[in-house]
């Protein structure tokens, strides 16, 4: 048995156009479930009526259900009540609901971790609870939350590779589209791996980067000072 | 409904099946987990780049690529393996990574002091860890490795797609058998139901038990 | 006799079982500082609170300037009454500045952002402040926050000021800027009620003193009348223990 480079090479076009596909989706998705996370955090805190118990059951439920279930449920069980969803926006939905009850979570422990106090120096200098949130308790507990919410990020990302499982023509179904007529499996799937790898790795440079960024305590203070350290050990995101 | 109902053996089967693919990658990822994580901590440059190395690797690469890694590599360089067994070492290659950076953490979160003024005491690096150590550190470490385990049971879920017939697929074959006579949705949604169901009654209590420890710990 | 500013009757407050303010009757009066003292757990801080409606009270009232707090839009009344708290709490994300304007920008008032940043730049000059105006938060030690905070409180233009304890986070050294910038504020008119563990300062600021113990006002009066000449006590107990 030989290693093929030359097929890994004449196969990487067709890869790309994976790899296009499961960028978008992730970013779509990501979008989705920051909006989703920071809304529901909103709504769990506030313990607002009627909503906050369906956000409690909405995210039980992702999280302690199979993702590819979730998937095959979203595109094949809908049908039912009559909603025939394509496959990538199956993939939309399901991405952004799952990164979404994860989100939620993230940003429950940061608006939380905002303290009390900073809560009522804001409605004691008169602002309503619209503004305090608006202005102080979102803003802080967004950079609080950012490296847990990053790695759902990463989990997004990762995951994406499932909807393969409904013929998405993302990354890794390409990858199986290919080996399906080539039978080269060890080429292309330690490729696969290896695109992986370095999407996350990307990725988590650029977290480290926004996360860096928003950090008001070292924004302050003029010099400018980069490290990687760190870094390395929240590079993985979590479980998923 | 009826056609459901006469399936139900074969579904409860596939759910044993779930059950018991479960229960083997808890137990290996565990005690490999650990093994790695100590490892991940140890001076000896080599071997704590070559965990590092593992951990970084197989928590980067999504472990459905690492379940068909498993299952299309090893048939190539000779070994011929059930089914069972590639879903097993694909699922716990991803779940020793994750539970190796657990305990990782857990160990390095122990004040440097507490390893100092066991030295001093005269304990050895084994003794350390073994008496001082890694007792604070499990405290610790418990509520996201019962977090892991969790999300190992659902991916469990994963190894359809290399042939296995767990509790998803056996709900797929009955969506096959019943849909044969004739378009059915209902059944289709019924059946997706359960299966969701059937995850959510493993994963809800793990869930609640790894909270449970986790808010004891904050007190 | 000075005008009443507040007027607070018969204010009870409880936590679950526990009745933390069981009857207070008393009243601000205006342009004079109001100092409450009295043993921790005495129910100090949760009536200054009670003041602008961060506590909800059980049973009561309190006026301002006559009015019912009930009939006083929550947001009109907390920009009437400001506060400072004892970790003073400014907004880490924002600069001095932007600590300022946050509120009255919000919640547009009449001022432009011009006329805003001139009076925040002159209510930080009063409280020394004013280099550190475009400082972020961390930068300042914990006096130089505290005066940051006091001048936040004073953008809104409130008629009354409340203090909470605003030394005792601090440093000893750093305590005297603070009380500086306090007695400077008692000095230009402003409606003060201040809790505080500072007997001395309470003494030189106070124009009016009230001793709190287990929920109650036990005693009330001039500086002369409670720490020269307390009748209660339980006041020279109190007086006792912490001058000593």
């Amino acid at each position: 048995m030989k290693f093929d480079i030359a097929f890994i090479i004449d196969q990487l076009p067709y890869l790309m156009t994976g790899l296009k596909m499961t960028l978008l989706l992730s970013f779509a998705s990501l979008v989705l479930s920051l909006l989703i996370g920071i809304a529901g955090a909103v709504i769990r805190i506030l313990k607002v009526p009627i909503l906050s118990p369906i956000i409690i059951g909405y995210v039980e439920l992702i999280r302690n259900t199979p993702l590819l279930v979730q998937i095959f449920f979203l595109y094949f069980g809908l049908p039912f009540i009559g909603l025939k969803l394509s496959g990538t926006v199956t993939g939309i939905v399901a991405l952004s609901l799952w990164g979404g009850a994860y989100a939620i979570e993230n940003f429950r422990g940061g608006f939380k971790s905002v303290s009390k106090n900073l809560n009522e120096a804001g409605y004691s200098l008169g602002l309503n609870t619209y503004h305090v949130y608006r202005h102080i308790i979102i803003p802080i507990g967004f950079r609080v939350s950012f490296p847990s919410f990053s790695n759902t990020a990463m989990s997004v990302v990762k995951n994406s590779s499932l909807l393969a499982g409904i013929g998405v023509l993302e990354l890794t179904f390409t990858a199986l589209n290919s080996v399906a007529v080539s039978f080269k499996y060890i080429e292309m799937f330690l490729s696969l791996g290896v695109i992986y790898l370095l999407i996350v790795w990307v990725l988590s440079f650029l977290f480290a980067l926004i996360e860096r960024k928003l950090d008001f305590k070292r924004r302050s203070s003029k010099k400018a000072f980069f490290s990687f350290k760190g870094m390395a050990n929240k590079t993985y995101g979590k479980a998923g | 409904m009826n056609a459901i109902i006469e399936s139900l053996p074969f579904l409860l089967k596939g759910f044993g099946f779930t059950i018991w693919l479960s229960i083997c990658c808890v137990i290996v990822s565990v005690l490999g987990g650990v093994i790695v994580g100590v490892l991940r901590t140890l001076e000896n440059t080599v071997i704590r780049l070559a965990s590092k190395i593992f951990i970084d690797v197989f928590r980067g690469i999504p472990t459905l690529v690492v379940l068909f890694l498993v299952f299309f590599l090893l048939p190539t360089i000779g070994f011929q393996i059930p089914n069972f067994l590639s879903a097993l070492i694909g699922l716990s290659l991803w779940a020793i990574a994750n539970v190796a950076e657990a305990v990782r953490g857990s160990i390095q979160s122990i004040p440097k002091t507490q390893t100092e003024v066991s030295y001093a005491l005269g304990l050895n690096y084994v003794n350390t860890m073994m008496y001082v150590i890694i007792p604070q550190a499990t405290k610790r470490v418990l509520p996201s490795i019962i977090g892991i385990l969790t999300n190992l049971v659902q991916s469990t879920s994963l190894t359809v797609l290399i042939g296995n017939v767990e509790f998803l697929k056996s709900a797929q074959i009955t969506i096959e058998r019943i849909t044969m006579m004739g378009s059915n949705n209902t059944a289709v949604f019924m059946l997706y139901t359960l299966v969701l169901a059937g995850y959510f009654i493993i994963c809800y209590p793990l869930s609640l038990w790894s909270r449970n420890l986790e808010n004891r710990l904050k007190v | 006799m000075t005008k009443t500013k507040m007027k607070i009757e018969n204010v009870h407050k409880s936590f679950d079982q526990s009745s933390v303010l069981r009857g207070i009757t008393t009243s601000i009066s205006e342009k004079e500082a109001t100092v409450i003292i009295g043993p921790s757990g005495s129910g100090k801080s949760t009536l200054l609170r009670c003041l602008n409606r961060l506590e909800s009270i059980n049973e009561g009232t309190i006026y301002l300037d006559d009015q019912s707090f009930m009939d006083i839009p929550i947001q009109k009344l907390r920009t009437r009454v400001g506060m400072v708290f004892q970790s003073f709490n400014l907004f880490p994300h924002l600069s001095v500045m932007k600590n300022l304007l946050l509120a009255p920008t919000k919640l547009q008032t009449s001022k432009s952002k011009d006329e805003l940043m001139e009076l925040g730049y002159s209510l930080l000059d009063k409280v020394g402040m004013k280099e550190k105006a475009e400082s972020y938060p961390e930068e300042l030690s914990g006096g130089q926050q505290q005066r940051v905070a006091i001048a936040r409180a004073l953008m809104m233009e409130p008629e009354v000021m409340l203090f909470d304890e605003v030394t005792s986070a601090l440093d000893p050294e750093r305590v005297n800027d603070v009380l500086e910038t306090m007695k400077d504020l008692a000095k230009s008119g402003m409606t003060m009620v201040i809790v505080t563990h500072e007997m001395g300062f309470a003494r030189e600021v106070g124009d009016k003193i009230i001793f709190m113990d287990q929920g109650v006002i036990v005693e009330e009066g001039t500086p002369e009348e409670v720490f020269g000449n307390s009748k209660e006590d339980r006041t020279k107990a109190f007086l006792r223990n912490v001058l000593k």
